[in-house]
């Protein structure tokens, strides 16, 4: 790993230089902000808190299609997509939404079976990560085992001081795609690397909200069946919300768009707070309520996950708590498991 | 909105027109046997009254590619179900204004009265839509696009 | 504003089981804002608070009564729903029987006089812009004197201009005082003039900048369907824009075509939300009753309040007709007059 530094006025140098990639940088969007693809320098706001909408759609897309077919006289055509991804950069990632990443690949790259669409756009992604300084309200990435500060899971790592961006190159993907723009940067001393380790410090000191994890999982596998996940889901209105704008969430759905003769396949995220998500043929549900699918959501999120892959599958980002249209909060709801007084017979 | 005059010379649009069974349809029907010459750029969906047509159809026809749109049924107090096309009216006018709203411009929709009588009728305002939407050009805003 | 008038009427209906449940709104956890909740007990009731913070239209939660499959042998809990409501959630209410979907008993209104309630991200920011104590708002009151939104914490008090707190659908409300009700709360309230000065810059717009402004607006749309669902119109079991089984094959018939036949595609594309969007308003034509939840949920911030406020004023201006007034059976879209206006045929 190598430290150098860089001047704030000359960051944006540093992102037109990069070329044959499309950057993914925080734009503002209203009074927010979201990752869009770098048209001009300028637009990179990179004092921003947080983004929106992850940028997970980066590597794992909305609509993302699968291939295009079209029925020929004598058999049919399939357009293999695949082929034409191209190469990515997400500039200025938080480790929030970079752990994401990583409980994503646990997902889809894992196993016997690999996700062959996610495994190409993730080869051909470059993460730049940037530290925290100024964690939310709603931030307890610290509980869950990430950090403002951390840098696993980046390629380049920055982080914002007074006068510069400290520019840690961690991998060989790094250094290639700042092969161009070395002449940019600067050595780093000692004084900056105690600055960011007092930064690091600081920013750790400013989170307001914690959560305690331990024993969690066996206390709710315990309470199931409690009315705890009624009262906790009274106010949900089965929008996707939380799901939607989850860094970690993947659930998706394949749609046949076009006709007959020639069309698409798309794939499409979808939300375990639909009833549709969970509606067999029969035209029974499993999950017939909001209760039985926010309590889905929590189990997911904090014990299915740590069961199937000894990973959270919440990184503490507090989007959900943010938008949630009527403030269920996942982090009262699991402090609250401990104080719920019945237990499955 | 394309303004390209040129492209406009050669441009054959393509209109959906939804016609109620019993007025819209018969006069249509005798626009062609009283052999009145009208362009062929019409395309009918008959249905059998006027208030079957859902504003989604005409969104949907919209998104398949249609340049054009027209609603034709009975005058208000001929309805074949006496009041079918009063509902129609309160609706199809409510949906152009909101198509207004969100940007579209109000040519690309028409809304009409023809009874069985008006063979000419129908030749007029076919005529009439059509001069509309070949000035406008081709619809591209609404249209269904492949996901990229 | 007063929490505790709420408290007693709700905590004694339950108590005396007059009410099956009571839907309110209690403090939430970061303090600022309020929690739609259901209160079983009168102990829950107990928690309930009535202050500005609180925006949720309680309305959307009774469709959960409709929605609800009983158990084998379970006996329907006939006893009417006991519901808090605002002034805006009241014309909620009242269109949802106007359309027969609750009789009027079924429900136990509790209205309460409102003169606005605040949008809690704007005082959040200008919370934090002041500096305040995060912590404070554990003891937080919020409460409206005037033309200024009163922050009490700790003893302390903050003021903050009301224009710059409230939310915007407020600054326009004509009916703060509930239409109907069976128990009220509060001193009746003077209704903003009757003007539609937000839609003014719209207007003003050509066709072409309008839909420049619409496009790059839906295309920020994800879909998560927030404006449908809080939507205290939207009760359908299914939905038209969200099919399960929507596939069709080679030996679909045109009659299953019909039945299944999709306006906007699951994919959030610029042209399907488009189609979503209009679809929405559309149903909503001459039902909205300008609650303005829809604009709130948004989580990328779409003003879909711009397209539920130009139709209430194309509804009223053509046709004279307003929804949730009263509990009459009444739809524009089900009725006629023979001399409607026919502007725009050929």
């Amino acid at each position: 790993m190598t430290t150098y530094k860089i001047s704030k006025d000359k960051m944006n140098e540093l992102l037109s230089s990069i070329k044959g990639y499309d950057v993914y940088v925080p734009t503002e969007l209203g009074d927010k902000f979201q990752f869009k693809v770098m048209k001009d320098a300028g637009d990179a706001k990179l004092g921003y808190s947080q983004s929106a909408k992850p940028p997970k759609d980066v590597i794992f897309p909305q609509n993302e299609v699968l291939m295009n077919y079209k029925i020929q006289p004598n058999g049919f055509d399939v357009d293999q997509v695949i082929d034409s991804i191209g190469k990515f950069v997400i500039f200025g990632i938080r480790n929030c939404d970079s752990r994401a990443l990583k409980y994503l690949d646990t997902q889809m790259l894992n196993g016997k079976y690999v996700d062959p669409y996610y495994a190409k756009r993730r080869e051909n992604t470059t993460v730049v990560g940037l530290a925290c300084n100024t964690p939310l309200y709603n931030c307890f990435c610290k509980s869950v085992g990430a950090g403002p500060h951390h840098k696993e899971g980046h390629d380049v790592h920055l982080t914002e001081l007074d006068d510069g961006y400290l520019v840690e190159i961690i991998t060989d993907k790094g250094k290639e795609l700042l092969a161009n723009s070395m002449s940019l940067l600067a050595g780093s001393s000692d004084a900056d690397a105690s600055k960011q380790a007092e930064l690091k410090q600081a920013c750790e000191a400013k989170f307001v909200r914690k959560l305690d994890i331990k024993g969690n999982d066996k206390r709710m596998l315990d309470i199931f069946e409690s009315d705890y996940w009624r009262d906790v889901s009274d106010g949900c209105i089965g929008c996707g919300i939380c799901t939607l704008l989850c860094p970690t969430c993947f659930c998706f759905d394949i749609q046949d768009i076009g006709s007959r003769k020639e069309g698409q396949r798309v794939r499409v995220w979808d939300s375990c707070q639909y009833p549709e998500y969970t509606m067999h043929a029969s035209s029974h549900n499993p999950r017939p309520g909001k209760k039985e699918r926010q309590r889905q959501r929590f189990f997911h999120k904090y014990v299915y996950s740590y069961k199937n892959n000894q990973m959270l599958g919440c990184v503490g980002c507090g989007r959900c708590i943010n938008q949630c249209p009527t403030q269920i909060d996942i982090i009262d709801v699991i402090e609250g498991v401990k104080n719920v007084k019945e237990v499955d017979q | 909105m394309t303004d390209n005059n040129e492209n406009n010379e050669n441009f054959e649009p393509k209109i959906i027109a939804f016609l109620c069974t019993w007025c819209s349809y018969a006069g249509a029907d005798l626009a062609g046997s009283a052999r009145i010459q009208y362009p062929t750029n019409v395309k009918i969906i008959k249905v059998m009254c006027s208030s079957r047509i859902n504003p989604l159809f005409v969104l949907r026809a919209f998104r398949k590619g249609a340049d054009g749109v027209l609603v034709s049924g009975c005058h208000p107090g001929d309805c074949h179900y006496l009041t079918g096309n009063y509902f129609t009216r309160r609706r199809l006018i409510l949906f152009k204004k909101q198509l207004e709203w969100v940007g579209i411009d109000p040519r690309r929709f028409h809304m009409s009265w023809v009874s069985a009588s008006e063979g000419q009728g129908w030749a007029d305002v076919v005529n009439k839509v059509i001069d509309d939407v070949k000035e406008l050009g081709p619809q591209d805003e609404m249209k269904r696009k492949v996901v990229e | 504003m007063s929490n505790d008038q709420l408290r007693k009427i709700a905590s004694t209906l339950l108590a005396e089981g007059k009410v099956k449940y009571f839907l309110g709104n209690v403090r939430g956890a970061d303090g600022f804002s309020s929690k739609p909740t259901t209160a079983r007990t009168p102990e829950e009731a107990n928690e309930f608070v009535w202050d500005p913070s609180c925006v949720n239209n309680m309305a959307s939660y009774l469709h959960e009564d409709k929605k609800r499959i009983l158990k084998r042998g379970e006996e329907p809990d006939t006893r009417p729903i006991g519901i808090f409501v605002k002034g805006c959630d009241s014309r909620s209410v009242a269109l949802n029987i106007q359309e027969h979907i609750f009789e009027r008993e079924q429900i136990y209104i509790v209205g309460a006089t409102c003169e606005g309630v605040v949008d809690v991200p704007k005082l959040k920011k200008a919370w934090m812009k002041r500096g305040l104590p995060v912590a404070a708002t554990n003891t937080l009151q919020l409460s409206i004197v005037g033309n200024e939104v009163i922050a009490s914490f700790d003893g302390k008090q903050e003021k903050f201009a009301k224009d710059d707190v409230i939310m915007q659908r407020c600054k326009v409300c004509r009916y703060p005082n509930p239409v109907i009700h069976d128990e009220l709360i509060g001193e009746q309230v003077e209704p903003k003039p009757d003007a539609y000065p937000d839609l003014e810059e719209m207007e003003a717009m050509s066709p072409a900048e309008r839909w420049a402004f619409w496009t790059d607006q839906f295309s920020n749309c994800v879909r998560c369907l927030a404006c449908r669902n809080v939507c205290p119109a939207c009760y359908c079991r299914e939905c038209s824009v969200q099919r399960s089984n929507p596939a069709f094959g080679p030996r679909t018939t045109p009659t299953e075509k019909m039945a299944k036949a999709q306006f906007s595609n699951k994919t959030p594309t610029k042209e399907d939300n488009f189609n979503f969007h209009m679809s929405r308003m559309y149903h909503m034509t001459g039902r909205c009753t300008n609650c303005g939840e829809c604009n709130r949920v948004c989580p990328v911030g779409i003003p879909l309040r711009l397209l539920t406020r130009k139709m209430d004023k194309d509804v009223r201006e053509t046709y004279d007709h307003e929804s949730g007034l009263d509990t009459e059976p009444k739809n524009l879209l089900a009725e006629y007059r023979d001399d409607d206006p026919e502007g725009g045929f050929l």
